[in-house]
C-alpha cells in the first residue's frame, strides 16, 4: 500500500512520527513487561541476585559505567562493522569468481564452507596468536564469523537471473561483462542484502568472541565484570553488543530499502 | 530491409527426444508466418534456433538479409521477460546498450517506441505497477526498437485477456505492415494464426514435421472489424478442414484434430 492511499487528513510527516513512535511502544512493551516482572522477581529473591541481576541497577550500571561500556562499544562497533565491510567485500569477489565457473565453485566452495562451520570460539585463541591481542584478533574473529551468508546468498542470487533474460542478452550478443553488471549483479543484489543483514548479527556475536580471548571492547568488559561478579555490568554490556547489533541490521535495512525500493518487492512500503 | 530464413535438413534432439528429424523449411523477406502445433512438438525450439539460442546437430540455419550485415533478430517471449530493476523506458533501451549505441541517442529511440506500443505516458514506472497488458506492450517495444530484420514471437498473448490481446493482435499487424521485418509468430491458436499471419504452418508431433503449409485469403490490412466477417470465419473453417484433411493423409492410423490439440 502506497503512504497516499491513506484516508486520514493527517499530514504526512505527523502520520510518520506517529507510526514510529507505536512502532517503538510495540517493541518497548514487551521488554518493559519482562523488566518490571524481574524486578519484582529479584527484589521478592524468587531469584537469586547471583543469578540475575536487577534491572534497576542494570540500568545503573549502565549510567555508572559508562565511560568503560562506552569505550568498549565503540571499539566493538568499529571493529565489527569493518569486519562486516571486510567480509562482504571478500564474500562478494569469491561469488563473482565462483560464480564464473563450475570448476573454480567446486573448488572453493569447500574453504568457505570451512567459514560457516569452524567453531569460532575454539579458533580465537590461534587469531590472537596469529594476530596479536586486541582490535587485530576481534577484527579476525568477526571477518570469520561474518563471512559465509554474504557468500551464499551472493552465490545464489548470481544464479538467480531468469533464463529467459539470460537468452534476450545472449541474443542481442551482450559481453559477458555486460551480462554481469547489467543482469547478474542486480538479480543477486535483493538476495546479497538478505545475506547482509545476517552477516551484521553474526559480526557483532564474533567480534565479542574474539574480544573474549584477545581483550578490547565489550567483550572484554563482560569478561573482566564476569570475574568479578558485577552480574548487572555484564548485563549492561551484554544489552550494548545486543543494541549494535540491531544498529547494524537497521542500516543494512536502510541501505536495501534505498536500492532497492523502486522494484524489488521486500523494500515497497508493506504499512501506511 | 527483412530476413530471408532457410532451415535445411535441420534435425535437432534433446537427450532422447527427436524434436526434427529432417526439417526444411524457407520463409520468404517480409512474410508473416504463423506456427502452429501441438504443445511439445518444437514449436518454440524452431525460435530459437532462428534466434541462434540453439543450434542444429544436423543441417543448417541461414537468417540472411542483403549486403555485409548481420541481421537483426528479436525475441518476444511468453511472458514479459522484463528487468524488474529497470524502468519501462530503461528495459525498452537495454537491447540498444548492450548494442553499444550511445545512450542519448538509445534513450530518443526507446521512448519513440514506447509511444508507438502507447506507452509514451509510463515511461519512468517499474514492471511491477504495468498491468499483463502494458508489460506486454514493453515487451514488444523492446523487440521494435532495434529495428528488427526476423522478428520472433512465442506465444505472446497466451496469457492476456480477449480485449486486450485483440488490441495487441492488431498493433503487432500494423507495425508490420508499416516495417515489413520477417514475422515468425508461435501460437496455438488457429483463430489468432488465421487473424494475423499471411502463411500458416502446422507442425505435427515430434519429430515434427511440417503437416500444412498455407497462405491465408484474407486482405492485408485487418481490423476489429474482420473478426465478425464472413470472410474471416471461412477462413477459419478452411484452415480446420485444411488440417483435418492433413492429419487424415499422413496417417491412416486414425489421429484426429483433437487428439493434436488437446
Amino acid at each position: 500500500m502506497r503512504k497516499d492511499s491513506s484516508t486520514t487528513s493527517l499530514p504526512d510527516s505527523h502520520k510518520g512520527v506517529q507510526t514510529r513512535l507505536q512502532t517503538l511502544a510495540k517493541v518497548l512493551g514487551p521488554l518493559l513487561i519482562v523488566g518490571v516482572g524481574l524486578e519484582v522477581a529479584v527484589r521478592a529473591e524468587w531469584i537469586s541476585p547471583f543469578v540475575l541481576p536487577r534491572p534497576t541497577d542494570v540500568l545503573k550500571s549502565l549510567v555508572n559505567d559508562r565511560v568503560e561500556l562506552l569505550d568498549g562499544l565503540h571499539a566493538t562497533a568499529m571493529a565489527s562493522s569493518l569486519a562486516l565491510g571486510v567480509s562482504a567485500s571478500a564474500a562478494m569477489v569469491m561469488a563473482l569468481i565462483m560464480s564464473q565457473s563450475r570448476w573454480a565453485r567446486q573448488a572453493l566452495l569447500p574453504y568457505a564452507v570451512f567459514f560457516q562451520t569452524v567453531p569460532i570460539i575454539a579458533l580465537a585463541p590461534m587469531l590472537v596468536i596469529w594476530f596479536g591481542f586486541g582490535f587485530p584478533t576481534a577484527l579476525a574473529s568477526a571477518v570469520v564469523a561474518s563471512f559465509f551468508p554474504v557468500l551464499a546468498s551472493a552465490l545464489a542470487g548470481l544464479d538467480s537471473a531468469d533464463s529467459a533474460w539470460v537468452d534476450l542478452f545472449r541474443l542481442h550478443r551482450a559481453s559477458a561483462w555486460q551480462e554481469l553488471v547489467k543482469l547478474r549483479l542486480p538479480a543477486a543484489l535483493p538476495y546479497v542484502f538478505a545475506g547482509l543483514r545476517v552477516s551484521a548479527g553474526l559480526a557483532v556475536i564474533g567480534c565479542i568472541v574474539g574480544e573474549f580471548i584477545g581483550g578490547g571492547g565489550l567483550g572484554s568488559v563482560i569478561d573482566a565484570a564476569r570475574t568479578q561478579q558485577k552480574l548487572d555490568k555484564v548485563f549492561a554490556a551484554v544489552f550494548l553488543s545486543s543494541a549494535l547489533g540491531f544498529f547494524m541490521i537497521g542500516v543494512v535495512d536502510q541501505l536495501a530499502k534505498w536500492s532497492l525500493s523502486p522494484w524489488h518487492v521486500s523494500a515497497r512500503d508493506q504499512d501506511a | 530491409m527483412s530476413a530471408r530464413v532457410k532451415l535445411t535438413d535441420v534435425a535437432k534432439r534433446f537427450r532422447d527426444s527427436i524434436i526434427f528429424d529432417d526439417l526444411d523449411l524457407q520463409i520468404e523477406p517480409g512474410s508473416f508466418v504463423a506456427v502452429m502445433g501441438p504443445s511439445g512438438c518444437g514449436k518454440s525450439t524452431l525460435l530459437r534456433l532462428l534466434a541462434g539460442l540453439e543450434r542444429p546437430d544436423v543441417g543448417r540455419v541461414q537468417v540472411e538479409i542483403a549486403g555485409q550485415e548481420s541481421p537483426r533478430i528479436s525475441f518476444v517471449f511468453q511472458e514479459a521477460q522484463l528487468l524488474p530493476w529497470r524502468s519501462v523506458l530503461q528495459n525498452v533501451t537495454l537491447p540498444l546498450e548492450l548494442g553499444g549505441q550511445e545512450a542519448r541517442e538509445a534513450t530518443s529511440m526507446a521512448r519513440e517506441a514506447l509511444i508507438r506500443v502507447g506507452l509514451g505516458e509510463a515511461l519512468s514506472k517499474y514492471p511491477h505497477q504495468l498491468s499483463g497488458g502494458m508489460k506486454m506492450r514493453v515487451s514488444l517495444a523492446r523487440a521494435l526498437v532495434t529495428r528488427p530484420h526476423l522478428l520472433l514471437l512465442d506465444e505472446p498473448f497466451a496469457a492476456l485477456d480477449d480485449v486486450t490481446r485483440f488490441r495487441l493482435q492488431n498493433d503487432l499487424r500494423a507495425f508490420w505492415l508499416a516495417e515489413r521485418m520477417t514475422v515468425v509468430f508461435v501460437t496455438h491458436s488457429m483463430t489468432e494464426s488465421a487473424y494475423l499471419a499471411d502463411r500458416q504452418i502446422m507442425l505435427s508431433r515430434r519429430p515434427a514435421e511440417i503437416l500444412l503449409d498455407r497462405i491465408s485469403e484474407l486482405p492485408p490490412h485487418r481490423q476489429d472489424e474482420l473478426r465478425v466477417t464472413s470472410a474471416y470465419l471461412a477462413e477459419i473453417e478452411k484452415l480446420q478442414n485444411q488440417l483435418q484433411s492433413a492429419l487424415h493423409s499422413r496417417a491412416q492410423g486414425g489421429w484426429r484434430l483433437d487428439e493434436e490439440f488437446p
